[in-house]
């Protein structure tokens, strides 16, 4: 793997509530090597998005807090930069897009001021230049007559061209990051796919890594070079692409995959997993999987698994992660078994 | 529309097209630009000047203005009057010929400057005496109400603006950072706020007026009641910036602006407040009104703007007596004025919530 540009270290991001510390966060680790793609995938409330957020250092505080860990870029460690350094840091190399682009951008500024925005703050250019650069950039994410929309306001455009002036914002001083968190949840099936390739692109053109925020396993399979799967606050599983859609070795994993529709397959209903994501303020003792697990034992309640090296370069967080890569336990089939029992 | 059109609409444009949907609205702000015009104007449309007086003509009724003698058009005119009862301020026309009004006339009142600069003594109306133009009425001291109508306005008129601007910009610094900071400055700050608004407003201006002394000259009187409106008036600004604030600055424009690098200041000044804007132009023009009443209150009350400096306010103090009132009700006339304005902000303030109103759809009905 090429060495790494953003290396996240045992991270824990706790929010302190009436209710007690609730840990969104709780010791995840990964790096994203330069010009890699790598995906973190989970359900809604698994701490994905806490995550990217506490990368920037853009969660709330209080009632969120960094309790503790590292990130590095570029070998520094961004939790212990001062604000100010820290805000030369965002956007400039580190940036991010957001999932909703009807409400990502100020309706009271045209789009060209938004991306402007970004150059100003960050490169010492006069307004004439940053305003070219902003012509420029829509050019590049994909925007036709681009002379024209920089004068527009967002409520001029479509979700995918709003999508589309986000990408502009956030890659207009050339990161060598983008954090893109769930940037094509909200957009309609065709559009998603052009805003993906758009990012593929962009990401061969300038060079930059993206740490791709998602729980559409179509889009990891589409962009991604490596995954790290997160349930609960941590990771659960993590190895590139092709490991994990075809040898995954945590059940949830299997769970995830196996409730993909197959095009062509006549369900009744789709297979879920059974039961929800487990409010982060009481968390199960053990496994925090083990209540939806089909193939969990009673060790599975008492212990809570290490995040291990089942096979080079595929970690996984599962006591019977061995019997699954020795071939004794089809995991598959364990889904495939509950999904007809919850039906 | 939208993505479609080839030149896309500015804001302005979009306002305007609202806007002027409303008859209302458009009759409020035009009500409101000619009271400022004429306030701007006043020492050119005034006929006499601010604290000219006749002694002889105390009371005097308006004058009525003629145009036809014995069935010829002869241009307008007044009678000239005579005191027939001193003691009931009683007049009648005189025998003297009759008075044409003379425009644009130059050397008979008092000289002004033109915005300031240019000296100059010319008036739009003159009436050579011994008649008098008394359009409505005189005073006491036989001033022309309808001359210190205008002077006056130009107190009252613009008490309001600058009093609205100056807590307009407070509420907007307070309010915004105790909406964006939170914590222990919105709790201290968001506390005074309700120690102001909890005590009424009337005894608090009383209050406060008491802290200065009691007879100033009338620039530096003016100046303390802006300060004094502006100081009771910000805190109501500053609970409405708060409440929206609070609700903007979780939007993702926020997050997105604070991942882009921008600090504090800037996120709060550039993307904060712009978006309260629409709401808070609609609460200061309805808030207008709460001032130019404050400054009408207190110059009433006899302790704000003094004699002779005229204020719509200080000139009803003497329609405080019944006598006064039934024998001469043009002395009501300021209050007249005040009426029309407060409906005229009223009026421009409902037409603006209407144009401004985000929730609106496009070219339809709210």
């Amino acid at each position: 793997m090429a060495t790494p540009v953003l290396e996240v270290r045992d991270l824990k991001t706790y929010f302190y509530t009436d209710d007690g510390a609730v840990k969104a966060v709780d010791g995840v680790s990964f790096e994203v090597g330069a010009g890699e793609t790598l995906g973190i995938v989970g359900e809604s409330g698994c701490g994905k998005s806490v995550t990217s957020l506490s990368i920037l250092r853009l969660i709330a505080s209080p009632p969120g807090k960094i309790v503790g860990g590292e990130i590095r870029f570029e070998g520094v460690n961004l939790l212990d930069l001062p604000d100010a350094a820290m805000r030369k840091i965002r956007g400039n190399e580190i940036s991010m897009i957001f999932q909703e682009p009807m409400t990502s951008l100020n309706p009271v500024y045209t789009c060209g001021d938004q991306i402007m925005e970004a150059v100003i703050l960050h490169q010492k250019v006069g307004k004439k230049e940053a305003r070219q650069r902003a012509i420029e950039m829509l050019r590049l994410v994909g925007i036709p007559s681009p002379e024209q929309r920089v004068d527009e306001y967002p409520h001029q455009l479509s979700g995918g061209m709003r999508q589309r002036v986000m990408i502009a914002m956030a890659l207009s001083c050339h990161p060598r990051v983008l954090i893109a968190d769930e940037p094509t949840t909200a957009l309609d099936v065709t559009i998603q796919a052009q805003i993906l390739d758009l990012l593929n692109r962009l990401q061969a053109e300038l060079g930059m890594s993206i740490l791709l925020i998602t729980h559409d396993l179509g889009v990891v399979a589409e962009t991604c070079d490596r995954v790290a799967v997160m349930y609960a606050g941590q990771i659960v599983e993590y190895a590139n692409v092709d490991e994990i859609f075809h040898h995954p070795r945590m059940p949830y994993t299997a769970g995830l995959l196996g409730s993909i529709p197959v095009l062509g397959e006549h369900h009744e209903r789709l297979k879920v997993i059974p039961g929800n994501v487990p409010n982060p303020s009481e968390f199960p003792s053990g496994c925090k999987f083990h209540p939806r697990c089909p193939v969990a034992i009673d060790r599975c309640k008492s212990e809570n698994p290490e995040l291990l090296e089942i096979r080079p370069g595929h970690m996984a967080r599962c006591l019977r992660a061995g019997e699954v890569e020795a071939g004794t336990l089809d995991l598959a089939r364990a889904f495939a078994g509950t999904g007809e029992v919850a039906s | 529309m939208g993505a479609s059109t080839a030149t896309p609409r500015t804001p302005w444009q979009l306002f305007w097209r609202e806007f002027k949907k409303s008859p209302v609205a458009l009759m409020g702000a035009g009500i409101l630009a000619l009271l400022y015009l004429s306030a701007i104007f006043a020492d050119f449309l005034a006929p006499y000047g601010m604290s000219k007086q006749d002694l002889d003509f105390s009371y005097h009724p308006p004058t009525p203005v003629h145009c036809f003698e014995g069935g010829r058009f002869v241009g307008p005119y007044v009678r000239p009057t005579e005191v027939v009862d001193v003691g009931r301020n009683k007049y009648g026309v005189s025998n003297a010929p009759r008075s044409p009004i003379r425009f644009f006339v130059v050397g008979k009142e008092e000289p002004w400057k033109v915005f300031g600069l240019v000296p100059t003594t010319v008036r739009l109306m003159h009436v050579d005496p011994p008649a008098h133009l008394y359009l409505f009425g005189s005073d006491k001291f036989g001033r022309d109400v309808f001359s210190r109508l205008l002077y006056g306005s130009r107190v009252s008129l613009t008490i309001g603006l600058l009093g609205i601007l100056i807590s307009f910009s407070i509420g907007m610094i307070v309010g915004g950072l105790s909406g964006y900071l939170g914590g222990g400055f919105d709790m201290v700050t968001m506390r005074f706020t309700e120690l102001i608004l909890s005590i009424p407003a009337l005894y608090l201006i009383l209050a406060l007026r008491a802290s200065f002394p009691m007879n100033l000259p009338s620039d530096r009187m003016y100046l303390i009641i802006v300060l004094i409106l502006a100081f009771i008036g910000w805190a109501t600004l500053a609970r409405i910036v708060r409440g929206m604030v609070l609700s903007i600055r979780e939007f993702e424009y926020v997050t997105a602006a604070r991942a882009l690098g921008a600090g504090t200041m800037r996120i709060l000044v550039r993307h904060i407040l712009p978006n309260t804007a629409s709401v808070l132009i609609v609460a200061a023009t309805i808030a207008v009104p709460g001032y130019i009443l404050g400054e009408v209150t207190l110059s009433f009350l006899g302790i704000g703007i003094q004699e002779p400096q005229a204020s719509w306010g200080n000139m009803l103090t003497d329609a405080q007596s019944v006598r006064v009132l039934k024998s001469f009700p043009w002395m009501l006339v300021p209050g007249l004025f005040i009426f029309i304005t407060v409906l005229a902000y009223n009026f421009l303030g409902d037409g603006l919530s209407d144009a401004l109103n985000p929730r609106k759809v496009l070219g339809g009905k709210s």
